[in-house]
């Protein structure tokens, strides 16, 4: 620093003079005040942050995938078949299905646990809230299907209601979670699926794209049909659809049905909400 | 000359981060309470709703229960007024309403349990399973819209926010809706 006879503009030589000490004194005294007077600058932007929803007892689960099976209730081949169907139709709707089994939604409501869970997880593509939660707490006995904003219109209260009632309870009460979630994920998936107008081949567009498509996308279409109309008239399901059977390789080989390929295909929740619709139900 | 500038520099700076902050503050309050009025919309929304299940709800039960004319008289009588509270600007009637209304259908859906034929009536149940649909629609939005006012009310009478909190008058508080106390008195039944 150059030391200069002719004082600094403003600089308070009255006080202090030209006095090194004196003037480096006064700058470590002014950078401390800048320093105060800016943090006090940024601090008065903090905004209020929201109290966090409910208790602090409640545990969620986090989204690690499409289906999420705390309680592990759901086979694997049919975890990988829900996840499978609930891909493709994210793929050629933008939609999204969750899937979530807990064991208890303690101390809140199973209504409550599942809009929070819902809005935590971001279900559906934000704005368009086109998200389905599917919820099953294990050990309360309850379920509960929420309906994103943008799909209430497809999957009424009603509809909800029904699939609970006679889709998936009667299934619970004979101790089949695993088929009554599948069910019940299928009926959902193929309302929304006729919602937006498309129809599921069971193959997401990522795999196995050199096997036959058009024949499978029948059978897909007949299939979706014939498993609502048997869930809803009897009880038997998948065990007469089980792949090595005569069918097209095109639906039900290893790309497709079996659930192969499929890992690496969640890539997280689009940040959709729901707002209390749907329908809620026991066992 | 340098000091000069550098010192205008520095007036030029401090200019700028006061008008930051100052819009950034004034923003806040604005987008606060913007968000409390879309919330109450969503609230109203679904309010507006049970006001359009009511009738059909009122005529299957006095079909069946139609001595309950009390209790019957009563709700068609707080859903008008739920309805003319909705043409004033205090909101905390309407919220007294929207509670007076929630008290009534309760009473009336409780009154409901003691006919075995009402609640087997299929448009009965289908009212019912609407109306609980709605009433659950009815609480999540009711929850948002108080977190909402809880966010405005908080920065309202924060230290900064308080001074943007005139610099926008809108120095009201916003209104709580806070749910209504549980009727616990059990329908009186005349043999």
């Amino acid at each position: 620093m150059k030391s200069t006879s002719k004082p600094v503009s403003g600089f308070p030589t009255e006080a202090f003079g030209n006095d090194k000490v004196y003037r480096q004194r006064y700058l470590c005294k002014s950078t401390f005040a800048l320093c105060l007077l800016l943090t006090v600058y940024f601090a008065s932007f903090s905004f209020a942050q929201p109290a966090s929803p409910s208790g602090g007892d409640v545990s969620y689960p986090s989204a690690s995938g499409y289906v999420v099976d705390q309680s592990g209730i759901i086979d694997s081949t049919a975890q990988g078949r829900i996840e499978g169907w609930i891909l493709e139709l994210k793929q050629k709707t933008s939609a999204e299905v969750a899937v979530v089994t807990v064991d208890s939604t303690g101390p809140l409501s199973i209504e409550e646990y599942a809009v929070n869970l819902f809005k935590r997880f971001g279900i559906g593509q934000k704005g368009k809230d086109n998200g389905v939660l599917l919820l099953v707490a294990y050990k309360d006995r309850h379920m509960r299907i929420e309906v994103g904003y943008g799909l209430e219109g497809a999957i009424t209260d009603a509809y909800s209601g029904r699939i609970i009632n006679t889709i998936m309870a009667p299934e619970f009460k004979q101790g089949n979670f695993s088929d009554g979630i599948e069910k019940g994920a299928a009926a959902i998936v193929s309302l929304i699926a006729k919602e937006y107008n498309v129809t599921l081949t069971g193959v997401p567009q990522t795999v196995d794209e050199s096997q036959p498509e058009t024949t499978s996308r029948f059978f897909w279409v007949l299939i979706i049909c014939i498993i609502i109309a048997l869930s809803l008239f009897r009880g038997g399901f998948f065990p007469i659809f089980l792949p090595g059977g005569g069918y097209s390789r095109g639906g039900f080989g290893g790309g497709g049905f079996g659930g192969g390929g499929f890992s690496g295909g969640f890539g997280g929740f689009g940040g959709g909400m729901s707002g209390g619709g749907g329908a809620s139900g026991g066992w | 000359m340098n000091k000069l500038l550098i010192a205008l520099g520095v007036i030029v700076v401090i200019a700028f981060m006061a008008f930051g902050w100052y819009q950034s503050g004034y923003n806040q309050m604005v987008g606060l309470n913007q968000q409390v009025k879309s919330s109450w919309a969503q609230v109203e929304n679904q309010l507006q709703r049970r006001f359009d299940l009511i009738p059909n709800l009122v005529n299957t039960v006095k079909g069946y229960a139609a001595h309950e004319k009390g209790i019957l008289e009563e709700v068609t009588r707080l859903r008008s007024q739920w309805g003319q509270a909705q043409t004033s600007e205090s909101v905390q009637q309407k919220v007294d309403a929207a509670n007076q209304l929630t008290g009534a259908l309760s009473r009336l859906l409780m009154v409901s349990e003691n006919y075995p034929n009402l609640k087997a009536d299929t448009s009965f149940l289908e009212l019912q399973s609407q109306l609980e649909g709605t009433e659950n629609r009815i609480a999540v939005e009711r929850m948002r819209y108080n977190e909402a006012v809880q966010l405005f009310n908080t920065y309202q009478q924060s230290l900064f926010g308080s001074f943007f909190a005139s610099a926008t008058h809108l120095t009201q508080p916003a209104v709580y809706f806070k749910a209504p106390e549980q009727a616990q008195e059990a329908p009186k039944v005349n043999f």
